[in-house]
């Protein structure tokens, strides 16, 4: 609306006015006209200080003056096109990654729930002992971060019951438990990630719907019809946002389920990040074919259990009466256990399971990234020490005609800040592509509900870093600028002198400080690479090409015992008959997976002497190992006929041998699983080469292979893994139709290829080492520019010398390695900062290795060599521009 | 500058041309000058008001809404800017003049009687 309250020529016409006013009145008083104007101004004292101080008692004077200060910066930005280009664009990319790792930081570890108050959310665990009572436990246990116990989450339902009906700390106990469902919707059956939930789930946590209702306290309970509500997530890939799908009916594991309502874009249960499709009242377990939650038997713990603590209440006074409730309900099944202590943990951010690896490696491309802005601050710091030695000429006239060194300061941190504030919005845009990138890396499966997004906080976040980077790289170079002795810069010898600059160490500190940050990075981006190349070279111990895997579960549609078994037959018979599949096998886990089932073994009467340990185990058709192309060293592999018979018999691997029967043919032998008494002995009929199971990375632990029908009551999913002839997804779509032919409700789920599987399982490593290189390489470029502007300067500053030097006989190669030497030693220099600090701070990222040491010469040798061979290419210019001075042209100037 | 001129002449404390501002503009609507004259007159020449401070001093008091400007014509036909008191600024005023008023008399108290002083 306005800049200042008056404007300056009213000011001066009231001054004009007084002055008028004065010399009339003396005037009258008998001084004659002339001279009473001038006494008029006499007494008035300074009309220009005056003037002045009423100028600066504007309150909108800085302001106005930075609105100066802004028009002054945009001219002199765009006076040098390249220097600003290169500003802009450095810090774009320094600050883009920097927003791109906060906004997805933000998502995973730091926002809140978007429920009701989620700071009174509190999550019920209990903590591990040795006298806990026996139970079957589902769901998960995990360390907490705070008191260092090892953790459970699950309850019996029993359990929820008497918490919610006699434990008044709480104004809201909300239950759930996660639970794989398939959904039959449209003509197509897959796998859902859903929840049972309790009926005061919703109106407890204070999420509301988008559309149509919750699930209400009244949906919860027996005899009621089943109710379904979806995430939005879901209803955009399942439903295509169609609002009719509520009041529809889906088929939910075989029972068809209304959809009642839709929820809100954020709200994706209370994990923090690990996506939700579907919520279902708990009530219906049972009409849903879950195979062991029970809601009576107090010794199954499936229920997931968060309260709403009330205002003033101390966790301990609740963690104590959930105890007290919690051993009532053992009494019942368990006389002589310990009643478990109970742990409230902090729920405002979800369960959030893995956080701490997670924050792992978020450390590290947080520190990445951080290190990137910081070398492109050093270089911008840089390049404007050196333009403010070139201008020093304009400064020094600022300053002796009577500029104040503090408001040139704030002008020369306006241009700063322009620039920062410049990157910053480019970053803003750069952000989002980073972003999914990484997520690409990070969620291959699209299996994270990560909704890390470009939002207020964000913003705030790269505004902050905006300024703070404008501060950084501004306020040392404004500083040195206005430190200037005019008459010197003023009479012209400040530019073409002969002498070394005073400016120029500081100059050479800086870029040799950038080189060394990028080898950290270069040094970094090898060890990764090298973890990345380590891996892909383990012997797997399986051909992992040509072959395609997907999962199924039939056992929620009702199929169970020697009919599953029977179906899955069918199932890998119609498969093979499919051109172009050469064999087909099964496993209850998909290898690479990181998923295991393993028991104890031990081997009575077995001499030299009784050996217990732990085994990986693998249910599978007798056609995994051949198709897996899985060698057998020993004995016989598993056939048909094993699966028919109720004879127990196994493969067992290499390792397993060696463990177990040491020094013999394990051939023949059997061994026990597990303790509980009664169970059948196991024959070994072969030894298989080792192979990995679970991952990559681990060694291969000792694995027992049993036909798949050993125990028909457990059951249920398969992994299917299909070798073929034709590039593996050439034959995926045969493959579907040949599984919906056979029954047309069972899901095909995760179908890719073994080694898209591999891939994934490695992903982190993948990230960072394709993150890494790229801003190693960001960081090796920005040193190259930085090295180059001052090399270019010093050979424009010293082009008097080089001529006197020319005229007087050296030769143009000499003064060309003179430039070259000088830049060699900011990069010696450099490497002698970077190298040291690489080697202390690449132990940090010691367990993200594999297969070599943080020390690894090779990473550091190559690392070194690259950042020498681009700066001597930076510096390479310049040293050719110096040996091409032309000494008459140079002195001539003079 | 001015006040320090001559040797019967007292240097205005600081603020307390803000009040002899404010106590002047009681007698009604004046402009710069005319202020300045009064407060010299007034006080009978001991108070020589700078004229670099009279300005930013009656911009401040304007922007603390305690006078009111507006231009007018002067008693010899000039055009000049005039200002008046606000309801705010008399208010402001009479708690100055208590001000004031405690504070001479408690220095007043603490450097005893004139002889004593010397």
């Amino acid at each position: 609306m306005f800049w200042r309250k008056r404007k300056h020529h009213d000011f001066q016409a009231e001054i004009q006015s007084h002055l008028d006013i004065e010399s009339d009145e003396l005037t009258e008083e008998g001084a004659n006209p002339g001279d009473a104007k001038y006494q008029a101004r006499r007494v008035f004292g300074n009309v220009t200080s005056s003037e002045e101080r009423f100028y600066e008692s504007s309150r909108w004077l800085w302001l106005e003056q930075f609105v100066q200060d802004l028009r002054y910066g945009f001219r002199m930005l765009r006076r040098s096109p390249a220097f600003t280009l290169v500003a802009v664009l450095s810090l774009a990319l320094g600050i883009g990654a920097n927003t791109a790792v906060f906004s997805l930081v933000d998502a995973v570890l730091l926002k809140s729930l978007p429920v009701r108050a989620p700071q009174e959310l509190r999550i019920l665990t209990w903590v591990h002992s040795d006298k806990e009572p026996d139970i079957s436990h589902s769901g998960y246990n995990t360390m907490d971060a705070v008191s260092g116990q090892f953790v459970s989450g699950s309850f019996s339902y029993a359990a929820y019951r008497q918490f919610r009906d006699t434990v008044p700390q709480f104004s809201d106990l909300v239950a759930y438990a996660p639970n794989q469902f398939t959904v039959t919707a449209g003509g197509a059956s897959e796998f859902a990630e859903g929840q049972f939930v309790s009926g005061n789930y919703f109106t407890g946590l204070g999420v509301l719907p988008l559309i149509g209702r919750p699930i209400l306290p009244e949906d919860d309970a027996a005899g009621r019809p089943a109710v379904v509500v979806l995430t939005y997530r879901y209803w955009e890939k399942r439903f295509a946002l169609d609002p009719a799908v509520v009041g529809r009916a889906i088929v939910v594991n075989q029972r068809p389920v209304t959809v009642v309502g839709v929820m809100q874009l954020p709200f994706q249960g209370l994990y923090s990040w690990e996506a939700v499709d579907l919520f279902v009242p708990i009530n219906k377990v049972a009409q849903l074919r879950h195979p062991w939650f029970s809601l009576s038997q107090p010794n199954s713990w499936w229920v997931q259990i968060f309260g709403r603590l009330r205002p003033g209440v101390s966790d301990q006074a609740a963690a104590a009466a959930l105890k007290a409730t919690l051993g009532h309900t053992i009494e019942q099944f368990a006389k002589n256990a310990d009643v478990p202590t109970v742990l409230l943990r902090p729920g405002a951010r979800g369960v959030g399971l893995f956080r701490e690896s997670v924050s792992g490696v978020f450390a590290i491309l947080g520190a990445v990234v951080g290190l990137v802005l910081l070398i492109a601050c050093t270089n911008l710091a840089n390049l404007l020490v050196a333009r403010s030695a070139a201008r020093g000429r304009e400064i020094a006239v600022r300053l002796s005609i009577g500029a104040g060194v503090g408001r040139l300061v704030r002008q020369l941190l306006t241009e700063s800040l322009l620039l920062a504030g410049g990157g910053g919005l480019l970053g803003l845009f750069l952000a989002r592509p980073l972003l999914q990138v990484m997520l690409r890396f990070a969620d291959r499966a699209g299996e994270l509900g990560l909704d890390p997004r470009i939002d207020l906080r964000t913003l705030a976040f790269t505004a902050g870093v905006s300024v703070v980077s404008g501060m950084l790289f501004g306020l040392l170079p404004a500083w040195r600028a206005t430190r200037v002795n005019p008459a010197p810069a003023l009479k012209g010898t400040g530019t073409t002198g002969t002498s070394g600059s005073p400016r120029l160490p500081l100059s050479r500190l800086l870029v040799a400080l950038q080189v060394g940050m990028s080898v950290l990075l270069l040094a970094g981006a090898g060890l990764f690479v090298r973890t990345l190349r380590q891996l892909s070279a383990v012997d797997l111990g399986f051909r992992a090409e040509n072959v395609l895997t997907f999962k199924t579960d039939p056992s929620r549609n009702g199929y169970e015992g020697r009919v599953l078994a029977d179906l899955y037959a069918r199932l890998r018979q119609n498969i093979a008959a499919i051109p172009g599949v050469e064999s087909v096998g099964m496993s209850q886990h998909g290898v690479m997976q990181g998923v295991e089932s393993d028991a104890s073994v031990h081997t009575p009467g077995f001499r030299p002497a009784d050996r217990k340990g732990n085994a990986q185990l693998l249910r599978c058709s007798a056609s995994f190992l051949s198709t897996m192309r899985i060698p057998l060293l020993l004995g016989r592999s598993l056939t048909l006929v094993d699966e028919r018979t109720s004879q127990q018999v196994a493969v067992v691997n290499q390792t397993f041998a060696d463990r177990f029967f040491p020094g013999v043919n394990p051939v023949g032998h059997t061994f026990y699983l597990g303790e509980q008494p009664g169970a059948e002995a196991i024959q070994v009929i072969g030894v298989a080469k080792d192979a990995h199971y679970t991952d990559v990375r681990s060694e291969v632990k000792p694995t027992v292979y049993l036909p798949y029908t050993d125990s028909l009551t457990g059951l249920h999913q398969m992994t299917f893994v299909v070798r073929t002839v034709l590039p593996p997804l050439a034959i995926a779509g045969a493959m579907r139709r040949v599984v919906a032919a056979t029954d047309p409700a069972i899901p095909v789920a995760e179908m890719k290829t073994e080694q898209e599987q591999i891939a994934e399982s490695i992903a982190t490593e993948r990230l960072f080492a394709g993150f890494v290189s790229a801003f190693g390489c960001v960081a090796a470029l920005l040193a190259a520019i930085g090295l180059y502007g001052v090399m270019a300067y010093a050979v424009a500053r010293r082009t008097v010398e080089i001529g006197i030097r020319l005229a007087l006989g050296a030769r143009r190669a000499t003064v060309q390695w003179m430039v070259l030497r000088q830049s060699l030693w900011m990069v010696v220099l450099g490497l002698a900062i970077g190298i040291p600090a690489a080697l202390v701070l690449t132990r940090f990222i010691q367990n993200k290795l594999y297969g070599i040491r943080p020390t690894d010469p090779a990473s550091f040798v190559v690392a070194a060599i690259l950042i020498t061979a681009v700066g001597a290419a930076a510096a390479w210019i310049p040293a050719r521009r110096a040996s091409r001075v032309d000494p008459i042209q140079a002195l001539r100037n003079e | 500058m001015a006040t320090q001129e001559s040797g019967d002449r007292i240097v205005l404390l600081q603020g307390t041309l803000d009040l002899l501002i404010l106590r002047t503009l009681v007698f009604g609507p004046q402009h710069g000058q005319g202020i300045a004259r009064a407060i010299r007159q007034t006080s009978q020449d001991s108070l020589l008001v700078d004229h670099g401070s009279l300005y930013p001093a009656l911009q401040r008091l304007e922007d603390q809404g305690w006078i009111k400007a507006k231009w007018g014509i002067s008693k010899n036909n000039r055009k000049a800017r005039f200002y008046n008191l606000t309801a705010k600024g008399r208010k402001q005023l009479s708690s100055e003049t208590s001000q004031w008023r405690r504070l001479v008399a408690a220095i007043g108290r603490i450097l005893g009687p004139e002889e004593a002083g010397g």
